[in-house]
């Protein structure tokens, strides 16, 4: 930098150039998913408004005992959740985690065909969560893990009904996930055992219940399961949407 | 405060307030140069959209403190921003996924251009890999970001004039190791001098 004038030398503004031609050609964001992430967060924006406006409206009046109290609950709550650094808080049993589900759910994708795509890999991230959690021992983590995958098996037959051509693919998943989820029943904590017991339970009942929407399919021989157990069909693509 | 940083404050107080689409217009503003800083620190595009993503989500859950803390918006978003990509590397070995790496070629470029500017920009995040962690972070505030002096201290919690000087020596060092003038003295070899600034 010039010592007299203080603007960039020759030199200097040669490595900004570099720098702006970087940013253009390595750094540029995409515009789509840019635009759904927006939209998402314009929604919870709204749906958080008049909590909100409460609490900007009560800047500065006298507050009661239990106002001080709820504020320093959820004040300890913002600081835990901060220090406690993005993986951690938005992975399983972490304060994050049921928001990510959330913004994750709000965008996927309203085409039926890609909105069930968007399901199966959902299923395969909670699929692998409860895998990273009880192998880890953790198990707050997988019991929150299978909670969420709980709730996707129901959102996947629902995207399934909505797009019948995904059916197939969605049964295949199942039948896969069943076959991990059986697999880690040995060596799970034990107090991830009744959650585990119950996800298999349920992706049981999934399956046949697809095999009544979608009877034409042709049933898998019998003893022969379509994935060795503790083997998914296939790696799940991207880790997270949140890590 | 430029009447630039007078309508963001608005806009923050709008959306503090509940105004849903403020917040969508501050995300307009914020969402380019907070995913250029953080995919300047991360490998990986796909990690560099999620990091941002949770960047906005967590500026969405904290705003109502933002007042009290009396720093520019845009130099606690940026705190936000840089605390996420700590944490971020610091709990996962990141790494170089060559074949991830987004090239946008220009409207002109033919196979030669594109190899030529491919080295290029190569050579660029090499040189920005082997600055210091702070030099890096000055630097890709106030270029890729596009954040002033004062917001970028804000966002690194130090003072304005450090700020200057970690981007003074940033610069002089990507010069040397981008071979954009004769070094005057540190070490031989062009290689980026360590300092003790970060």
């Amino acid at each position: 930098m010039n010592d007299t004038t203080g603007e960039p030398t020759a030199g200097e503004r040669e490595v900004q150039e570099l720098l702006e031609l970087y940013a253009e050609r390595r750094l540029r964001p995409d515009a789509t998913a840019a635009g759904r992430l927006r939209a998402v967060l314009v929604a919870k924006a709204a749906e958080a408004a008049p909590a909100a406006s409460v609490a900007v409206a009560s800047t500065g009046a006298p507050w009661s005992q239990r106002r001080r109290l709820v504020a320093a609950v959820l004040g300890a709550a913002a600081v835990l959740v901060l220090a406690g650094g993005a993986l951690a808080a938005t992975g399983p049993g972490g304060p994050l985690y049921d928001l990510r589900l959330w913004v994750e759910e709000a965008m996927a994708p309203a085409d039926p065909a890609a909105h069930a795509v968007a399901e199966l890999e959902q299923l395969d991230q909670r699929i692998e969560e409860i895998m990273a959690a009880i192998t880890g021992g953790d198990a707050r983590a997988a019991n929150a893990a299978l909670r969420a995958y709980d709730d996707e098996l129901d959102d996947a037959v629902l995207a399934g009904e909505a797009d019948p051509g995904s059916l197939g693919a969605i049964e295949a998943r199942v039948r896969a996930h069943l076959a991990v989820l059986q697999g880690l029943l040995d060596g799970a904590p034990d107090a991830a055992l009744p959650g585990l017991r119950i996800a298999i339970e349920h992706s049981s009942q999934v399956l046949e219940r697809l095999e009544e929407v979608d009877p034409g399919k042709p049933s898998e021989p019998p003893g022969k399961p379509s994935e060795p157990p503790g083997k998914p069909s296939e790696p799940p693509g991207k880790p997270s949407t949140v890590p | 405060m430029t009447s630039d940083d007078a309508a963001i404050e608005r806009l923050v107080e709008a959306a503090r307030t509940g105004d849903a689409e403020a917040f969508g217009r501050l995300f307009d503003h914020y969402h380019g140069p907070v995913y250029r800083f953080v995919a300047s620190r991360v490998a990986r595009p796909a990690d560099a959209e999620d990091l941002t993503q949770l960047v906005f989500v967590k500026a969405l859950e904290a705003l109502p403190r933002y007042e009290a803390r009396g720093a520019p918006f845009g130099g606690w978003l940026f705190r936000l921003a840089r605390n996420t990509v700590i944490d971020h590397v610091r709990t996962r070995r990141d790494h170089t996924d060559l074949e991830a790496v987004a090239e946008r070629p220009g409207d002109d470029a033919g196979p030669d251009d594109i190899v030529t500017m491919r080295e290029a920009l190569d050579e660029v995040a090499e040189a920005l890999a082997e600055l210091t962690d702070d030099q890096r972070d000055a630097i890709a505030l106030r270029f890729f970001a596009g954040l002033s002096a004062r917001e970028a201290a804000v966002a690194m919690d130090k003072q304005e004039g450090t700020i200057r000087g970690l981007q003074f020596r940033g610069i002089a060092a990507l010069r040397r190791r981008l071979g954009l003038d004769e070094p005057t003295g540190g070490e031989p070899g062009g290689r980026i001098e360590r300092t003790d600034d970060g």
